[in-house]
């Protein structure tokens, strides 16, 4: 298993008396090349979840584990684990920096952390501090830029100069550049028009399709419909259910945990409710829905 | 005066020769919930910052109920007219969330009970009042745009923009929020109300649509009329709402859905009949 979270659970400041788990007991498993979406209300866990993938945040008790890389501030725990790990895992475990780039995490508005004076220095600044040499770091940038869609035209502009969604994927070449193994995702495509929102999740989607893992935070329920493979549930801090998009949508769960059901499976249980005569079990998107209602 | 905003003729760039907006005229009357939609770089966002004063125009008139848009009207303004963006983190001032709503009302010489009132009132009403002495820093980025929009309403403006302001919010708190406008807006039959927003389905139940595209308007009207223009819509690469294209689908195969079916319950009652 490439990731997974050991009965996580997250307080964020113990000595606050009004502290309250903000990840309670979470158990999930993530192998190499899954397309997962994880989904909940808002203050559900989401994104602090995804911070114990590379340690901004560590579980206070339990543990992440990505490969051999064990998260926790639990001390005890963290030296049994590492005594089921070779030595060289060990000191690995030592260099937070080698976690981080495997582990590629993208903000929520990714695109307010950028800061360098052209576009290309920017992507370059990642790859430059995981010890590339100029050069090196040079090229992984470029290749990185011209993965999201970002032309050599662009390189030495101003990223300041650059539109909303251009700005987000040099923010995502940014991590990109650094090859990590697993991309994480916090909303990415929170606040893109329609088309800016394709762009994005077609960079992410071709990432995907190279083999890397996808982790993604969104509330946005039709790219969980016609991207994600696996969908988790978060509520209340903690984890309810593992399950695919189709199932989700199609099952009550979605109103219990106040997530948004797309239009298109709400239009679905209405027929059903209302006992439309055609079988509409195989109806999971535009095209198939139209099918069967314009026979 | 009916109207909340009487716009003439505006311009604005934001580099020379690039035109932002070019030549914008419309009216909203006082009551109204106006959708702006358009692409990313149309020209909303800017057209919204003129409307407040947070830029000024290069040529052209506003008037916010009644009272034209320019520097000696600015504190007048901001009793009129106030505006939630998108990233909540760029909102934040307080140390806490009370102190974050209550940062409006203190530049208002707001008496300090009644201040105390509405900061609780609001913070209720978008559901952060268990959150009152959290710090920003606890919050997720839902909570602290709650807390923006409780800021912004806990004012008591006759206008209200919301620039993407529910973004970040899952669908139950985008729900509460649409909730709380449309009291809002019942306690007060005047309340304006303009929405920028990518949500076709949110602009389909709106009052009135307006397009940008390009810094112009492209199309206003009602809904219903707005979304016909389907081939007009796409050619500048916008989405109609799911009913729209259902029935336009439909037609394709001969299925013909009557003009008089608008939204998807009516439309499931008729196919089960």
């Amino acid at each position: 298993m490439q990731v997974s979270c050991n009965n996580v659970t997250f307080v964020y400041d113990k000595k606050d008396p009004n502290h309250y788990d903000a990840l309670k007991d979470i158990n999930l498993e993530i192998s190499k090349g899954e397309f997962v979406a994880l989904v909940g209300k808002t203050g559900s866990g989401k994104s602090t979840l995804v911070q114990t993938l590379n340690a901004l945040i560590k579980p206070t008790s339990g543990y992440t584990k990505v490969d051999y890389f064990i998260v926790t501030s639990d001390k005890k725990l963290f030296k049994e684990k590492m005594k089921e790990l070779s030595e060289d895992e060990v000191k690995k475990n030592k260099k937070l920096y080698l976690l981080r780039k495997k582990v590629g995490l993208v903000f929520q508005f990714p695109e307010y952390q950028l800061f360098s004076v052209t576009v290309l220095k920017d992507v370059m600044f990642g790859p430059t501090n995981f010890n590339l040499t100029e050069e090196e770091a040079k090229k992984v940038s470029i290749e990185a830029l011209k993965s999201v869609g970002i032309d050599e035209s662009y390189f030495n502009k101003s990223p300041f100069e650059l539109s909303g969604g251009e700005k987000r994927r040099v923010a995502i070449a940014g991590i990109l550049a650094s090859d990590p193994d697993i991309l994480v995702l916090d909303e990415p495509t929170a606040g893109l028009d329609p088309d800016g929102k394709k762009e994005i999740m077609e960079v992410i989607k071709k990432v995907h399709e190279k083999g890397k893992t996808i982790i993604l935070v969104t509330h946005d329920m039709d790219v969980v419909m016609n991207y994600a493979k696996k969908v988790v549930v978060l509520n209340d801090s903690k984890l309810v259910k593992i399950t695919t998009p189709h199932e989700l949508f199609d099952s009550d769960d979605i109103e219990k945990y106040s997530l948004e059901i797309p239009t298109l499976y709400k239009f679905k249980k209405l027929l059903v409710k209302k006992g439309y005569k055609k079988d509409l079990s195989n109806v999971y998107d535009f095209n198939s829905l139209i099918e069967v209602l314009g026979k | 005066m009916k109207e909340a905003i009487r716009v003439e003729h505006l311009y604005f760039s934001y580099e020379k020769g690039v035109e932002t907006l070019k030549d914008i005229s419309f009216n909203v009357n006082k009551g109204e919930y106006v959708a702006l939609i358009g692409h990313n770089g149309s020209g909303k966002s800017t057209l919204s910052k003129l409307l407040c004063y947070l830029l000024p125009a290069d040529k052209g008139q506003i008037f916010v109920d009644d009272i034209e848009v320019k520097e000696e009207n600015e504190s007048l303004l901001r009793k009129k007219i106030g505006i939630v963006f998108q990233n909540p983190d760029n909102q934040f001032i307080g140390s806490t969330v009370e102190d974050d709503i209550a940062f409006g009302l203190e530049n208002r010489n707001i008496p300090r009970e009644e201040m105390v009132r509405l900061v609780h009132e609001f913070a209720s009403k978008v559901g952060m009042i268990k959150y009152l002495n959290k710090s920003p820093d606890e919050l997720s980025g839902g909570q602290k745009q709650r807390v923006a929009i409780a800021g912004i309403l806990a004012l008591g403006l006759k206008i209200i923009i919301f620039d993407e302001a529910t973004s970040m919010l899952d669908p139950e708190g985008v729900e509460d929020i649409k909730k709380l406008i449309m009291e809002m807006k019942k306690e007060d039959p005047e309340l304006t109300f303009i929405s920028i927003t990518h949500d076709i389905e949110e602009a389909y139940i709106s009052d009135r649509v307006i397009i940008l595209n390009k810094g112009e308007i492209f199309l206003d009207g009602k809904p219903n009329e707005v979304f016909q223009k389907e081939d007009l819509l796409k050619s500048i690469g916008l989405d109609i709402p799911f009913i729209m294209k259902v029935k336009s689908s439909l037609k394709d195969k001969n299925v013909q859905i009557p003009n008089e079916i608008n939204n998807i319950e009516e439309l499931s009652d008729y196919l089960c009949k």
